[in-house]
């Protein structure tokens, strides 16, 4: 538009311009005169044209500036709810009072539709296809991805941070405590829907009577997964200067409704620890009381590394796990697991025991060669009936370990371990209700057998040293509870009877030693406990929690070897407490203390020695060990989440007092070791501290672990006592940060040292370590390509003048193709040889020097069928 | 599919409740009544689909979130809230008053929030501001003034469920909205922190397509139904909005990020192929909503 006709528009316009005018006044209810806020004022002229509007405001006011030459205005003025106003208005500035009349509303509705709603009376159901991405593999995956839930890498489940009390499949338990074959391994794509069932409980007598607190979770099958074979299939090839790898795992399963089979079997030779596939998961009921084995053999050694970069394995696993159900209520099970892990190490080991003359030094080299069997099979029948619940559970469990090593020291020495477990079990869980009166009996028998032997061979001399030792025992664990809850409080008794029966016989042949070789000993106990305890829960962020074990302890013991007979009597009051306070949403501090007092077994009798290897041996003076504790504990967290800051601190404080002290002895390189009456005290102090923050305008998470201990302790050695100080502070950064939608990048640190000081005749000994690594991941993801590439720096002070670097990079290419993963890894580039470390153990330091696993390059294919 | 009253409903849920008197269970852990703080008493009941759409730009990956969301105006103050929450609310109510087990009764109350809005609003409440309430992992509140929204009035007529519409336009936090209102309806209210029309706001839409609100219903109750706010101040974080808006704009972008600076043990590890993947899957509601 030209300019000239802007000018003249902008000339005309005041020419243009209407009579002005201000209307202004108050809307009041007709019948009290209060003011009314939000009445539509709206004015118009005769031809209905709008002129304006306004809103009436808190104390009924409004003004309304009207710019028309017309000489009556309308006014209407509206508010839903009351009868409308029409006012025919002189056009001049005036002021008005409208009245308004509350009025019932007229005007048409349109219905709101309520939307259905699906809810299962208690159960929470996650639809898996909301959750599935397109790589998840197991079922696992996609669970790590639902709120409330998280997977430990084992595959071990949590729902709310405690862990699940029932793992079912389509309904069924059909792998109890070892769910995590199903965590790791059942396809994500098969499944339907995960259910979790809160409050579960899993009896149905006690279905209206008791809750649980504990949630149970239900794999649901897709209908075209069901009746039909479902798995997967990885495999991967590839090779290192030395050796061909492998790796195949195949998975399948068959779930029907009354009957649900699932096999698997897995092997690999590249590092990979399969045992931890049959790691038993916390569930409701409480795992049974584990085994130790009666000689030390010489093992593989877990180091502060990834398992791939030093473990040399053939390892083999295979399980079947079959289901019936018989009835509605009572269904039947068989789950078989076989293991075979075949272990290498070679290790080099510098072994320095404290005396005052001069320290003793070994140096050794070894190579251990380790065969693991282990056959486990169960057999249950479950009736879940209305009245009453039964539970019986058959278990063996047969381990026949072997392990022979090779030593280099003085000579060529061999040993060779046979270290087999047998143990067969009965576990029964009785319920019956009648007349609102619960009993329930949970009774657990189990009978042990432990024949070991270890036999030590010498190149320069033609004799075999043999130590035979065996243990039989029988144990059962019957117990019983009670509980009430009022309000906030809380408050019941758990009555408690354990007993057994347990035989140890030991002889040793030894080119050396005739004297005191034999043992047998017979040591019979039982244990009755009462444990009453209060809670209290204010709802409100006091926590309070007192329990009391009242505890007689009875042993027997008759040493057939000595023709001693014993009885020991020992009555224990044991108070525990804690307190829990949350000040308000920031700051939250807890308190606790406990009280313990414990007794030894039968391993408090043996008074002949006994061989572990070599140049190892071990006796017992015959008094049972009496250990005290106290310890208590403070913590305080702040969180905060506006600010993404979060920090913790606290400190834990222990007091042990013992009557027997460890001694060790040497007689040129042979050492006896065994625990000596002498009342001494251990005092333990942990602090440790957490800050977390989060700072987005990098993307990036920082947080900082730090902690420090200090254990003030006695120890025997060569007929002289040593008080010992050993201390140690870590620092633990983490850093992670996401560069972009495609790129992430991890720090993790770790700077330790630990301090030891002896207290001698000649004086304060003092020696440190410093151990310190990097470890830096990058990942990419490029389309359905994923590239991973990580580096690894670890520095160990191995003396005082001597330390170590050791470098590791990987990478790994993966590419997705339908249902097949494609992938390249490439692991230990730089090719690095050996791993060393120090570590101390009060007296004696201990340098080792590990051979890792070299360059390796494989290639992985994975599909799911 | 059968059309029921919104409140005829509620009160057969409620009814059905007290019905079942779900026997057994702890009988001292009850459900207790929430705190609430009545503001007034609800006129109109306005029911709005409201739907945004995000899309990524690194890659273009669109996402959309619908939400059906009601506004209950009162003489004074109006809320404006997603339709779960106000059943859950309501639902938990009655089950107190059924003295309903309180395990039983989250057991069913918690997956009817499943996939609702987190935010609401309360305008004029207090006086002169909108409090957002914000439930994000932990509950929110923050106030801001009502915005003095400049409304331009246009030409234009359509009916929106049986009532003629004006249009209107206007910018607000960012946007440029079309918005129809009904003079036929005197309310001087809209869907969210709209308001300021002669006439209830039944549609709005950005010209880029990305947010709309449109009406789908609406209702005047004919029995007392109170406005409240739920009163959980001691469990809320009182908060200002430029604090709280970035905050959420750092846990939707990076959700795991403040997760795992919380996490002291520091043993959760989290793959970060999943971490991408969940901070895509986010809602961005609250970020597109408000651009400014």
């Amino acid at each position: 538009m030209p300019k000239i006709i802007w000018f003249f528009l902008l000339v005309a316009c005041p020419l243009l311009v209407k009579a002005q005018t201000t209307l202004e006044g108050v809307v009041v209810e007709q019948t009290n005169g209060t003011p009314i806020e939000g009445a539509i004022i709206h004015v118009s002229d005769n031809y209905q044209e709008p002129l304006g509007f306004d809103i009436s405001k808190k104390d009924g006011t409004f003004k309304i500036v009207v710019q028309s030459d017309v000489s009556e205005l309308l006014v209407q003025v509206t508010l839903l709810g009351h009868a409308t106003q029409n006012l025919t208005i002189e056009n001049r500035n005036q002021s008005l009072k409208v009245q308004l009349q509350p009025q019932e509303i007229m005007l048409k509705e349109v219905k709101i539709t309520a939307r259905p709603i699906y809810t299962k009376k208690d159960t929470l159901i996650y639809n898996v296809q909301a959750f599935l991405q397109g790589q998840d593999k197991s079922i696992g995956d996609v669970l790590k991805r639902m709120p409330g839930i998280e997977v430990s890498e084992s595959g071990s489940i949590k729902y709310k941070g405690e862990a699940i009390n029932k793992f079912y499949i389509e309904g069924l338990d059909l792998l109890e405590r070892k769910y995590g074959l199903a965590t790791n391994n059942l396809p994500a794509d098969a499944v339907r829907s995960v259910e979790v069932m809160e409050d579960h409980q899993p009896l149905k007598m006690l279905e209206d009577v008791s809750s649980t607190n504990k949630a149970a979770l239900n794999i649901r099958l897709k209908d075209g997964k069901m009746n039909r074979p479902v798995g997967n299939l990885e495999v991967a090839f590839g090779g290192n200067p030395n050796d061909f790898l492998w790796l195949a795992n195949l998975f399948a399963m068959h779930m029907a409704a009354n009957r649900q089979t699932l096999v698997m079997y897995k092997t690999n030779n590249i590092g990979k620890d399969i045992s931890v596939e049959l790691e038993e998961h916390t569930l409701e009921t409480l795992a049974d009381p584990s085994v130790r084995d009666l000689l030390n053999p010489l093992a593989i050694r877990e180091l502060s590394l990834e398992k791939p970069r030093y473990l040399f394995n053939k390892s083999h696993l295979f399980t079947l796990n079959n289901l019936w159900k018989i009835t509605k209520q009572r269904q039947a099970k068989v789950n078989i697991h076989y293991l075979y892990d075949g272990l290498e190490e070679e290790t080099e080991q510098i072994s320095t025991y404290y005396t005052e003359e001069s320290p003793l030094i070994i140096h050794e080299s070894s190579r251990i060669d380790q065969q693991v069997n282990r056959l486990e099979a169960t057999v249950d029948y479950t009736d879940n009936a209305d009245a009453y619940y039964l539970f019986n559970q058959l278990k063996t469990n047969l381990k026949w370990n072997k392990s022979q090593s090779e030593v280099k020291a003085f000579g060529l020495l061999n040993h060779q371990y046979h270290t087999p477990q047998y143990l067969v079990s009965n576990k029964l869980n009785y319920a019956k209700k009648s007349n609102h009166r619960i009993f329930t009996l949970n009774a657990f028998v189990r009978y042990s057998s432990l024949p070991q032997i270890l036999r030590v061979n010498n190149d320069t001399i033609d004799f075999e040293n043999k130590q035979d030792i065996h243990r039989t025992g029988l144990y059962a664990d019957i117990s019983s509870d009670y509980r009430l809850q009022r309000g906030f409080s809380h408050w019941g008794a758990v009555l408690n009877a354990k007993g057994g029966l347990d035989k140890l016989r030991s002889n040793l042949e030894h080119q050396l030693l005739t004297d005191s070789v034999q043992n047998h000993i017979q040591n019979d106990f039982l244990d009755l406990t009462l444990s009453p305890f209060f809670a209290f829960d204010n709802k409100k962020g006091l926590k309070v929690n007192i329990n009391l074990d009242i505890k007689q302890s009875l042993q027997w013991v008759n040493d057939r070897q000595y023709q001693t007979k014993k009885r020991f009597s020992h009555f224990f009051l044991l108070p525990s407490a804690g307190i829990r306070y949350k000040l308000n949403h920031f700051w939250e501090a807890r308190l606790s203390y406990k009280h313990n007092r414990s007794v030894g077994d039968l391993l408090n009798f043996p008074r002949s020695v006994v061989m572990h290897n070599y140049r190892l041996y071990r006796t017992s003076s015959g008094v049972l060990s009496e250990q005290k504790s106290h310890s208590g504990s403070g913590t305080l967290n702040f969180r905060n989440p506006i600010t993404t800051l979060f920090f913790n601190t606290g400190v834990i404080l222990t007091q042990t007092n013992r009557n027997l002290i460890s001694d060790q002895r040497f007689m040129n390189i042979h050492s006896v070791s065994s625990n000596i009456p002498y009342d001494n005290v251990m005092n333990s102090l942990l602090c440790f501290a957490y800050m977390g923050k989060y700072i987005s305008s990098l993307r990036t998470n920082i947080s900082v672990n730090a902690s420090y201990n200090l254990i003030k302790a006695e120890r025997i050695q060569q007929y002289k006592k040593y008080p010992i100080t050993s201390s140690a502070w870590s620092i633990l950064p983490k850093i992670s940060t996401k560069i972009n939608e495609y790129m992430n990048a991890q720090y993790q640190g770790f700077f330790s040292k630990s301090y030891q000081q002896i207290e001698s005749s000649m004086g304060k000994l003092e020696s440190s370590t410093l151990r310190i690594s990097h470890s830096l991941q990058y990942y990419a993801f490029i389309k359905k390509f994923t590239v991973k590439v990580g580096g690894e720096h670890l520095y160990n002070e191995i003396t005082s003048n001597t330390s170590v670097h050791v470098f590791f990079t990987d990478l790994t290419l993966k590419y997705t193709y339908k249902r097949a993963e494609f992938g390249i890894e490439w692991n230990n580039i730089f090719n690095q040889k050996t791993y060393e470390y120090t570590t101390y153990n009060g007296l004696d330091t201990y340098s080792f020097k590990h051979h890792l696993r070299p360059m390796s390059i494989m290639a992985t294919l994975q599909i799911s069928f | 599919m059968k059309v029921h009253s919104l409140f005829l409903l509620l009160f057969a849920v409620s009814v059905a409740i007290h019905a079942q008197q779900i026997a057994g269970g702890d009988p001292n852990a009850k459900l207790r009544l929430d705190p609430k703080e009545k503001l007034d008493v609800v006129k109109a009941i306005c029911l709005y689909e409201q739907t945004v759409i995000h899309i990524q730009e690194e890659d273009g990956y669109t996402k959309q979130d619908q939400h059906r969301m009601i506004l209950q105006a009162g003489n004074n103050v109006s809320r404006y809230v997603d339709e779960k929450s106000l059943l859950f609310e309501s639902m938990h109510d009655s089950m107190v008053n059924a003295n309903t087990n309180a395990t039983e009764a989250m057991n069913i109350l918690i997956p009817l929030k499943k996939g609702y809005n987190r935010e609401e609003n309360y305008k004029n409440y207090p006086e002169g501001s909108i409090t957002t309430r914000m439930f994000l992992k932990s509950t929110y509140i923050y106030e801001e003034a009502i915005p003095a929204i400049q409304w331009t009035v246009a030409t234009g007529e359509k009916e929106i469920i049986g009532y003629i519409c004006k249009k209107a336009t206007c910018r607000l936090f960012g946007r440029d909205y079309e918005v129809w209102y009904s003079p036929e309806i005197p309310l001087s209210n809209g869907p969210w922190k709209f308001a300021g029309l002669p006439g209830l706001i039944l549609e709005a839409k950005d010209q880029t397509g990305k947010v709309s609100f449109s009406c789908i219903a609406l209702e005047f109750p004919k029995a007392v139904v109170d406005l409240y706010i739920p009163k959980s101040t001691k469990s809320a974080f009182k908060t200002k909005k430029a604090t709280f808006r970035k905050m959420e704009e750092d846990y939707l972008k990076n959700p795991l990020g403040s997760i795992k600076s919380s996490a002291a043990g520091s043993t959760i590890k989290v793959d970060p192929e999943m971490e991408r993947r969940a901070s895509r899957e986010r809602k961005k509601t609250f970020i597109e909503l408000e651009l400014e």
